[in-house]
């Protein structure tokens, strides 16, 4: 059976793959392989997202919010705004720009990352239990 | 003015109830910075990005980038907007946001679209104070002074 921290963890390695390689394409100028691979990219976490706010969360707060949930929401709502200023900047094919919002992206998504492995999906884990497993079948739906 | 849980919260600025608060200015331009609460909740700011002058800003869009050893986050614009000015003290020093969150630490000063309704959405008075102590208690948040 598959954790929800270690099928949770596993995506986000996966997600900062797609990451790096539509700023490698964009880094050598291959504007169009560098949008296709930020499509896959954004595609991947908004479901990864999704899995959690419709899943996780509501598993964590029981009926109230907390401030770790609080927290992680607002994270999502920051990035998603990243997202949208690096599909812009793709598409004016502005270099510096996509490697300025990128590395924010990244510095965001580390610091979340890790609250969300060490503080979100040990209590996730325990609260759902044997469903786990196919909460985790969802993020490759 | 008004102190919830050690955080200041000018009661005649407005406010998105968010990070943001905003102040009109004589000049038709609307100075743009972060709350006291919000500056604690990021820690202390090591770096600032804030976008190009004259960048063309649309409502939610980042004005400027704060990353502290523990936060990174943006800073939105709740209207279209073009950046006018931009806060250089502040790139030069981060850590001005922390230390005078409402004054020195400023970020940028914002041209509106739409100036009579730039301010529509926002939050002013008691009804912002309310907010704001909302948004404290919701990010369980406890404000201290900066001395340096």
């Amino acid at each position: 059976m598959q954790t929800i921290g270690d099928a949770f963890a596993h995506d986000h390695r996966r997600l900062e793959q797609a990451l790096a390689a539509s700023m490698a394409h964009a880094g050598a100028g291959r504007w169009e392989a560098a949008a296709v691979a930020f499509a896959v990219f954004r595609r991947g976490i908004e479901r990864h997202m999704e899995v959690e706010e419709e899943v996780l969360f509501p598993a964590v707060e029981a009926g109230a919010e907390t401030p770790l949930t609080a927290i992680l929401r607002k994270g999502h709502r920051d990035l998603r705004v990243f997202f949208d200023e690096l599909d812009d900047a793709l598409q004016a094919r502005d270099a510096d720009e996509c490697a300025r919002i990128t590395a924010s992206i990244r510095a965001l998504l580390e610091r979340h990352d890790e609250k969300e492995e060490a503080e979100l999906y040990p209590v996730a884990q325990a609260r759902l239990g044997t469903n786990a497993d196919a909460v985790a079948t969802r993020l490759a739906d | 003015m008004a102190e919830y849980r050690g955080c200041q919260l000018p009661e005649d600025l407005f406010y998105d109830l968010d990070y943001v608060w905003l102040r009109q200015g004589n000049d038709g331009l609307i100075t743009i910075g972060v709350t006291d609460p919000a500056q604690t909740m990021g820690g202390r700011i090591l770096s600032v990005h804030i976008k190009k002058l004259g960048a063309a800003l649309r409502p939610g869009r980042h004005v400027a980038t704060l990353e502290s050893g523990k936060w990174v986050g943006g800073i939105p614009v709740p209207f279209a907007a073009t950046i006018a000015e931009r806060n250089e003290a502040l790139l030069a020093d981060p850590h001005l946001i922390n230390v005078d969150p409402y004054g020195a630490g400023w970020i940028a000063r914002l041209r509106p679209d739409d100036p009579a309704q730039a301010l529509a959405g926002l939050s002013t008075g008691a009804a912002a104070m309310s907010g704001l102590k909302q948004w404290i208690d919701r990010y369980d948040v406890e404000c201290m002074r900066c001395s340096d």
